[in-house]
């Protein structure tokens, strides 16, 4: 499911998938991603969920992280797929290609606070979207992430 | 002279748990695996380009209040896209 990136309804956004799936049974499967998105395209919110057991217990969640509705969700394609079709979609979103280099810090957090989700939110608004080229300046037009309302 | 900078930041926040948490004497800590949830920032640039940001921009943040809570720092490094 995707939306696009706000810096004024993200958190809610946030919020809204933590309360969702905190506590949930371990057959759900569940991640939200802040991302430049396809190139030439807005930032978007991601959220992935994957359910291991019935349809319709995983249509519970499915149902429920939907039912937030500060923005409009601009994709939904939760439904069977294979893994490479799957693969696809994320490379796409985090405009992964062939031949970069990742580098990934994270940490285990026992709890999301709204702190953290609203610190998140803004560190994600500020950074520029990579990929630019210039003559000696190094942050020559950077694009913003979306606007500042 | 023309500066190339490609980084891209994305932030996951992903629901932990699981089974991880069903076993003992494991290498990583229980307290650890029973974390509810992971936050990762997650950088990517082209090979070949050789800017420090690309690694310390996600080295510059910081949860200092999270120091409460469980925070096992974990780096993982890429030369190639793993899976994408």
């Amino acid at each position: 499911m995707r939306s696009r990136f706000h810096r004024a309804t993200a958190p809610s956004l946030l919020r809204h998938f933590r309360d969702c799936v905190k506590g949930a049974p371990r057959e759900l499967y569940a991640n939200v991603l802040l991302t430049a998105g396809p190139a030439d395209k807005d930032s978007l919110v991601v959220i992935q969920m994957c359910y291991v057991g019935p349809k319709e217990q995983g249509l519970e969640y499915l149902q429920a992280l939907s039912s937030w509705t500060g923005e409009r969700c601009l994709l939904n394609e939760v439904h069977e797929k294979t893994f490479l079709s799957q693969q696809d979609s994320v490379a796409q979103v985090l405009r992964g290609k062939r031949g970069n280099q990742w580098f990934i810090r994270s940490a285990l957090i026992s709890s999301l606070p709204d702190e953290v989700i609203n610190k998140t939110v803004l560190e994600f608004a500020d950074t520029p979207v990579g990929c630019s080229e210039s003559s000696f300046s190094p942050f020559a037009f950077p694009q913003k992430r979306d606007a500042e309302t | 002279m023309l500066r190339h900078e490609c980084y891209s930041l994305a932030w996951l926040f992903e629901l932990a748990g699981g089974a991880i948490a069903d076993f003992e004497g494991t290498c990583i800590p229980k307290v650890q695996r029973e974390a509810a949830f992971t936050i990762a920032a997650l950088h990517q640039w082209e090979m070949g380009i050789d800017d420090p940001r690309c690694v310390t921009s996600a080295e510059d943040v910081r949860y200092p209040h999270l120091d409460v809570f469980i925070v096992p720092l974990t780096m993982i490094y890429f030369p190639f896209s793993p899976v994408l």
